[in-house]
């Protein structure tokens, strides 16, 4: 990051102090797994094994926080769209939204979402060029049934981008065979040496891991892909309310869910991810927007990039707004810039979200695109032909000149910063041009945007052979 | 002597070892077991619904008076007489099989013990056979059930169903409630209530056996 410095909430010696609780809440409290092979695991390798509940000692954290690298390259099947995570990377890399369950737009306002909307999102993803990871679920299909999803999501994933990709919770055997279709595309054998799929696991806050998420966890480490284990927990309700506090306890969940993963196979990815919110403690909904919660998130960046080493990942553009009004704009900036400028390595929940990861929309995607270009800018800060103090043509110029013809303004004036969708016109052009609101240039650019994006990325005897693979294992 | 009205206060207050004194007090200096239920404690737990609702008392501080009225009652329960009934009914509730979120639900199961429900929690993950069984055994008036994601909704369903299916269905009420759950899909599964919070899901609930 070319900014002289990231946002910290707190100073380093605090940071020891919060490793210090960790390693005592991981010692002495422990963390429940619901799997007895990962119990077993545990237990070679010197853990305290009772019932459910696993005691790590500190020579197994610290042992694989050793093993567990700092940077990650992923690949995407376009080979060229491969991303460092992690430690030498060069900018904040961003991934579509995950889990809404509506669709919303400026023509048929909010409602269930179906395959159509997954689609189109993640023909918006592919396109976009602040979105370097793509897949995920950015909006439920909830015309597809249950028992077919996973296949048909994955099937959608491969047609519409060849990026590196995000994926989720899935249970063993579903991860196996979304492995197998992908080498059908890149080769068999080809993930062995190119991590290009990470899969976004929760524990079960506080200090707990459910089965699903250790075989997730377990398989993704076998097969040398990464894992993000994603805390969500709510200060107050299942961590505590003392912002420092669910600190700690979001340490150690990460840092347990680190440790399985090294067990497996000591250096695979792990990418850190601290997701937890501060509540509307009047009624313990879950909200996005408070200016509190990435007091605790950005406290646990701190450690993962200064103590720990790690690629980060944060829920960066979330917000409670229902609508893309005021309201979404400025939680999703104010979240955008303190997860951005705290240095999370890739950011989540910005492309689209609204109404606390609820509802998706089409017209908020290409704000937030914009919002993120911002911030990336900003970012950027001061380098190259900016840090020049340029006193010379200072003085060349003198007093009541113009710097406008000069051909250091010639040479660069169209490298600085445009808006995409802020309009930048006076009053009257503005008028003139239809006085379209942001909401409506949204509306108009998500629709330029689809009628020119390729139906298929794949060849199409790949994508036969791909449909083929689906149907036959839907029977 | 601690009167009804300090009683009432020191359960708004939340402050459970003053209640229990106070109860003690009052009954010590021959205060009615039952008067000091119905006249300080339920009127003081409806205050704290309201308060709830207008947003004055913050959820755990409701949570904390529910909880005191709890101790306040262990302490009034050898001095009831029959007709004093300090439950309002009996509730099982649980999230879906294949649902592990149970913040939300959790919240509701609080709620409506605070309204004085007896309440069976069966956790997370709840396989319908023990919904079915719970229903047999501890004969509810109400069944809630709580799903958070769209691909556990359908066991909603199933659910309800079966419990049709096993002729438990005349016997009860059905809530269910959760983030993507709504009215029209509570209709369409044929649930007989649907409840957006925890506040309307214990009110609701009183009025379902009112
Ligand atoms: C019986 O009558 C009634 C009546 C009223 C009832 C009722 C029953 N039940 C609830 N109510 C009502 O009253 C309550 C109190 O006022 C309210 O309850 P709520 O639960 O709504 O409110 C709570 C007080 C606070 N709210 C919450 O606790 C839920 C918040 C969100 C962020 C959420 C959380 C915290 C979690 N999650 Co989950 N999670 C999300 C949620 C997003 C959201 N905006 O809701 C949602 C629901 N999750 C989602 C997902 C995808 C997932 N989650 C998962 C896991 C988790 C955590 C473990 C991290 C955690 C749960 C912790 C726990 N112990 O519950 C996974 C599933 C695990 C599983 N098998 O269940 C996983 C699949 C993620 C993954 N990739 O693994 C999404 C759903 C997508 C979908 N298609 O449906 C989601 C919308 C977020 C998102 N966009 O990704 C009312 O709904």
């Amino acid at each position: 990051m070319a900014l002289a410095n990231r946002i910290n909430v707190v100073g380093s010696d605090e940071l020891s102090r919060i490793h210090e609780a960790t390693v005592q809440v991981l010692e002495t409290t422990g963390v429940e797994f619901k799997s007895d092979e990962a119990l077993a695991l545990f237990r070679e390798n010197g853990a305290q094994v009772d019932g459910h509940r696993v005691k790590i000692p500190r020579a197994l954290l610290e042992k694989s926080l050793g093993t567990a690298p700092s940077s990650i390259t992923l690949w995407g099947r376009d080979e060229k769209k491969c991303v460092t995570l992690g430690e030498g990377q060069t900018r904040t890399h961003v991934e579509p939204s995950n889990g809404c369950v509506f669709t919303h737009d400026m023509d048929r306002g909010r409602r269930s979402s179906t395959l159509a909307d997954l689609i189109d999102f993640y023909k918006l993803a592919h396109q976009s060029s602040v979105c370097t990871i793509s897949g995920a679920i950015p909006v439920e299909p909830n015309d597809v049934p249950i028992e077919e999803r996973h296949l048909r999501i994955f099937f959608e994933t491969l047609k519409h981008t060849d990026k590196p990709l995000k994926r989720n919770v899935q249970p063993g055997h579903e991860i196996e065979e979304m492995f197998e279709m992908y080498e059908l595309a890149v080769g068999k054998g080809y993930l062995a040496d190119h991590p290009s799929i990470y899969a976004s696991v929760n524990p079960l806050s506080p200090l707990a891991f459910d089965t699903e998420p250790i075989e997730t966890i377990m398989t993704y480490a076998r097969h040398h892909q990464p894992v993000t284990v994603l805390s969500c927990a709510l200060a107050g309700i299942s961590a505590p309310m003392s912002l420092l506090g669910a600190a700690v306890l979001q340490n150690s969940e990460i840092l347990s869910g680190l440790v399985l993963s090294q067990m497996v196979t000591p250096g695979a990815g792990v990418i850190y991810a601290p997701a937890t919110a501060v509540p509307n403690m009047m009624n313990a909904q879950y909200v996005t927007g408070s200016p509190e919660s990435h007091l605790i998130n950005i406290v646990n960046l701190q450690m993962a990039l200064e103590l720990y080493h790690l690629p980060t990942r944060t829920m960066a553009g979330l917000n409670d707004a229902k609508v893309p009004d005021a309201q979404a704009g400025f939680e999703t900036m104010q979240n955008l810039m303190q997860c951005m400028l705290g240095g999370s390595h890739i950011i989540n929940e910005c492309l689209g979200v609204l109404d606390s990861i609820m509802t998706n929309s089409f017209e908020k995607f290409i704000m937030d695109e914009e919002m993120i270009s911002r911030v990336l800018r900003f970012m950027k800060g001061v380098e190259g032909f900016h840090t020049d103090l340029s006193t010379e043509l200072i003085d060349a110029i003198g007093p009541q000149g113009s710097f406008l013809m000069h051909p250091t303004t010639m040479k660069n004036c169209r490298t600085a910063w445009r808006p995409t969708v802020s309009d930048w016109e006076n009053h009257e052009k503005w008028e003139k041009q239809g006085a379209e609101d942001a909401m409506t240039r949204a509306n108009r650019i998500y629709k330029e945007r689809l009628a020119a994006c390729p139906e298929s990325t794949l060849d199409p005897e790949l994508e036969a052979e791909l449909s083929a693979f689906v149907e036959k294992r839907l029977g | 002597m601690a009167d009804l009205k300090t009683i009432t206060e020191t359960l708004i207050a939340g402050d459970d070892e003053a209640l229990v004194r106070n109860v003690q007090e009052a009954l010590d200096g021959g205060m009615k077991a039952g008067t000091i239920l119905s006249d300080a404690l339920i009127a003081g737990m409806d205050v704290v619904g309201s308060r709830m609702e207008s947003g004055e008392m913050y959820i755990p501080e409701v949570l904390m008076s529910a909880m005191c009225m709890g101790a306040a009652v262990e302490v009034l329960k050898p001095f009831l007489s029959e007709g004093d009934t300090t439950s309002a009914g009996t509730v099982v509730i649980g999230t879906v099989k294949g649902d592990l979120h149970d913040i939300g639900k959790n919240l509701v199961v609080m709620m409506m013990q605070s309204a004085g429900f007896e309440v069976i929690d069966l956790g997370v993950d709840v396989e319908v056979e023990t919904f079915l069984e719970a229903i047999r055994e501890k004969k509810p008036n109400i069944v809630g059930i709580s799903a958070l994601l769209t691909t556990t909704m359908p066991m909603m369903k199933s659910t309800v169903d079966q419990i049709s299916e096993s002729g438990l269905r005349d016997g009860v009420k059905i809530m269910v409630g959760g983030a993507p759950v709504d009215q029209a899909f509570a209709d369409a599964i044929g649930a007989d209530a649907y409840a957006a919070d925890a506040g309307s899901a214990s009110k609701l609930a009183k009025a379902m056996l009112a």
